[in-house]
């Protein structure tokens, strides 16, 4: 008996976060409501950048698998969520598929939702954990 | 000579007799009252020659025309016969001799002794209206005096009194003639006069002053200035004329601008603010007592008139303080703070320089003012430090709020999530279900972590309980390398010390710590392909100690993270284990003992932690 194809929400998906705990928790939930076909991760921010750079560079006929959706904790070491958005914005001027930028985070400090929103209003502000409601929601 | 006679003949004779007698005579001869009128007043005579019967009127009636005249001169009657009553009658009127014609030559030696007699008559006469009117010059001017004089025997009576006497103390005459002097003397007063009036003769016509007080008449006094002299009367007997004069309004008034000037005294004598009055060479004119005070405390000065303010010690006046003085001769109102430390106590001063003007505006000295203002510069201090614990705990608060949204709140997250995956565990895989159970156990022990990171900075951050002591750096980094001595032996570590200040009386579990945390953290981040050295040192500068931890290992880049270094849960090689928690631990620490921690640091070079205390 064959499976039904499931109908997935988007294509890919980017995390970054550097818990593997958090990671493993993100992306079950998001095979579980089938919100994306393929779910790329990344433990730091800047092997993340060093990825979409990749895909840019690889030209138009890998579009497809550039992100419609990442997910970005905001601590990290080395390099934080709010650098890597500054950095990633830097970078994709008009070279990726405007990907949906979602700050995921455990932090529940007022200050970060004020910054997330003061760097740009199209990004998305979410505390961890990931739920079926907040997918459904983008 | 005016010659009344009707006979020609007889006139002739009087003429001839006065003429052979060599009396120069210039003769006017009249007949008639008219004509004796007129030559009275034009003819002005030495003398008045007059027969007694003639027709037109007689001798008794030119009598009375010539006393009525005022004229006086001899009048001399010449006649043929008259009784001796008449005579008598005539001579009692005034009329000044007589000589019958029969006898004329009597009349020369007549007219010269009655030309003599007037003379006489009138020289006494006008001696005493020379009197009379000295006399009532002197009366007046003692009557419309306004001194009361009063003039005192030798026994103290009272023996005149002049008229001022009445109009100043309100005595009659009568109440006072009589009576003793010193009745009329203030009790008290008279004590200080009585040796005066003793021994008079020792000392006569000697001037003295003297100021009492008089009694009046309704019962109160008067200050008088009085001057007493003595002279002797006529009689050789001592007398005192006392000349009193009416001060009392000179004196009430004196009175008060006494009170008032020791009003003033005592307001600058007794109000906390030290004043000093200079001239423009800051030369002093006067001080109160708290400016001699506070000058004698503070600066160890003696302050005296004439000393000039800025020699007063023997070290010179700052100059910043002579550039304020110099300002205020300018003219401008200048105020500042200062402090002077003595003997373990330190004062605060608000000091003003108040330029004094004269009419013209311009500057003639200065009024320097200090205020002791250590009570509220001690309650300043207070408040800015209460204000540092203040904003100290609030940080505190903040950063416990912000370790609790995002480090506390990452493991409740997780097993949030890891519970909801489970939860829906149809969705799971066995492996993944197990990861989910590993998980939640992993994110739970992370919560505990925290939990106990969180007690350990709140233990740190909280009041210091232990008690300082002098620690020396020596000692500490021996106790150190002995703890941790199988991490230097292990991975051959070598550490320089080099202490040029040896010590510092501080809190001994924190200063350990701090030591202990760099020393491991240089450890820990050593370049491993070369040998690691750490070189502990310390210096100090201006009451400050500096500690210096420098390394050869690995470095920072701290342009990019500079100012994440210190804080909580910040980890900059990944490959090295540790949560993030010792610097930040390090500098909670150092500030909580009233220092500053900095760093300068080159990748693959090395690192360097100065610490900066107050000795």
């Amino acid at each position: 008996m064959k499976r039904k194809e499931p109908s997935y929400k988007y294509e890919n998906v980017l995390l970054v976060d550097d818990s593997e705990l958090d990671n493993f928790i993100n992306e079950k939930t998001i095979e579980a409501n089938y919100f994306a076909r393929k779910i790329y991760v990344n433990t730091s921010a800047k092997s993340a950048l060093e990825f979409l750079n990749n895909l840019v560079t690889m030209g138009d006929q890998f579009s497809d698998a550039h992100p419609d959706v990442i997910f970005i904790d905001i601590n990290m070491p080395m390099m934080d969520g709010f650098q890597f958005i500054e950095s990633f914005k830097k970078m994709s001027e008009n070279r990726l598929r405007h990907p949906r930028l979602v700050i995921l985070t455990s932090s529940v400090y007022h200050e970060d939702r004020q910054k997330a929103i003061n760097i740009s209003s199209d990004i998305i502000f979410l505390n961890k954990p990931l739920t079926k409601e907040m997918l459904n929601n983008l | 000579m005016l010659h009344l006679e009707d006979f020609p003949s007889d006139a002739e004779l009087v003429e001839n007799t006065l003429k052979k007698n060599g009396l120069p005579v210039n003769i006017r001869w009249v007949d008639n009252e008219a004509d004796f009128r007129k030559a009275l007043v034009s003819f002005a005579p030495d003398a008045i020659i007059s027969d007694h019967q003639l027709p037109s009127f007689t001798s008794v009636e030119a009598f009375q025309i010539f006393k009525a005249s005022g004229l006086r001169i001899p009048f001399i009657l010449v006649t043929a016969t008259i009784s001796e009553e008449f005579a008598v009658t005539m001579m009692r009127e005034g009329v000044d001799d007589y000589v019958l014609k029969d006898r004329i030559q009597r009349l020369p030696n007549a007219l010269v002794n009655a030309l003599q007699k007037v003379k006489a008559e009138r020289d006494r006469e006008l001696y005493y209206n020379k009197m009379i009117s000295s006399g009532k010059r002197f009366q007046a001017l003692v009557e419309n005096i306004s001194e009361a004089i009063m003039v005192v025997s030798s026994r103290g009576q009272i023996t005149y009194t002049c008229p001022a006497v009445k109009r100043i103390m309100g005595f009659d005459h009568d109440e006072m003639h009589g009576r003793q002097f010193s009745n009329f003397i203030y009790a008290t007063d008279y004590a200080g006069m009585a040796r005066f009036f003793d021994a008079p003769a020792a000392r006569p016509y000697v001037f003295h002053e003297h100021t009492f007080r008089v009694i009046c008449s309704d019962g109160g006094y008067l200050w008088v200035e009085g001057t007493i002299s003595s002279f002797e009367s006529e009689a050789g007997e001592h007398s005192f004329v006392v000349n009193c004069h009416d001060i009392t309004r000179r004196r009430e008034s004196a009175l008060q601008l006494q009170e008032s000037e020791a009003k003033l005294k005592t307001v600058l004598n007794n109000t906390e603010v030290s004043y000093v009055l200079t001239d423009v060479h800051l030369n002093i004119i006067s001080f109160n007592h708290i400016a001699a005070k506070s000058y004698e405390r503070e600066l160890h000065a003696v302050i005296s008139e004439g000393k000039n303010l800025t020699t007063l010690t023997p070290t010179s006046m700052p100059r910043e303080t002579l550039s304020k003085f110099r300002h205020a001769l300018k003219g401008e109102l200048v105020s500042y703070e200062t402090s002077f430390d003595n003997d373990g106590q330190k004062n605060w001063y608000q000091v003003k320089l108040l330029p004094v003007h004269d009419d013209h505006k311009e500057v003639r000295g200065l009024l320097v003012s200090s205020e002791n203002i250590t009570t509220r510069k001690l309650h300043e201090i207070e408040r800015d430090k209460m204000t540092a614990d203040i904003l100290r705990h609030n940080k505190n608060l903040e950063q416990f709020s912000y370790i609790v949204s995002h480090n506390l709140r990452a493991p409740v997250a997780n097993i949030m999530g890891l519970a909801m995956l489970a939860g829906n565990s149809a969705m799971l895989s066995k492996a993944d279900f197990d990861k989910c159970i590993n998980g939640l156990q992993q994110a739970a022990r992370r919560l505990d972590e925290v939990i106990l990171d969180l007690d350990q900075i709140l233990q740190v951050r909280g009041a210091i309980k232990e008690k300082k002591q002098l620690i020396h750096f020596d000692a500490l980094v021996d106790d150190i390398k002995a703890s941790i001595s199988s991490l230097i032996e292990k991975d051959n570590i070598h550490i320089d010390t080099h202490f040029e200040v040896n010590e510092l009386f501080t809190v001994k579990s924190y200063l350990y710590s701090i030591f202990l945390n760099l020393i491991t953290n240089s450890i820990k981040y050593r370049n491993p392909e070369i040998a690691a050295i750490i070189s502990v040192s310390s210096q100090k500068h201006n009451n400050n100690i500096f500690l210096s931890f420098k390394d050869n290992g690995l470095g920072i880049d701290l342009q990019a993270h500079g100012d994440k270094l210190f804080g909580l849960y910040k980890k900059f090689h990944m490959d090295k284990e540790g949560k993030g928690m010792g610097l930040y631990m390090v500098k909670t620490q150092v500030e909580m003992l009233g220092g500053q921690i900095s760093v300068t640091s080159e990748v693959n070079k090395g690192t360097e932690f100065i610490l900066q205390f107050e000795d």
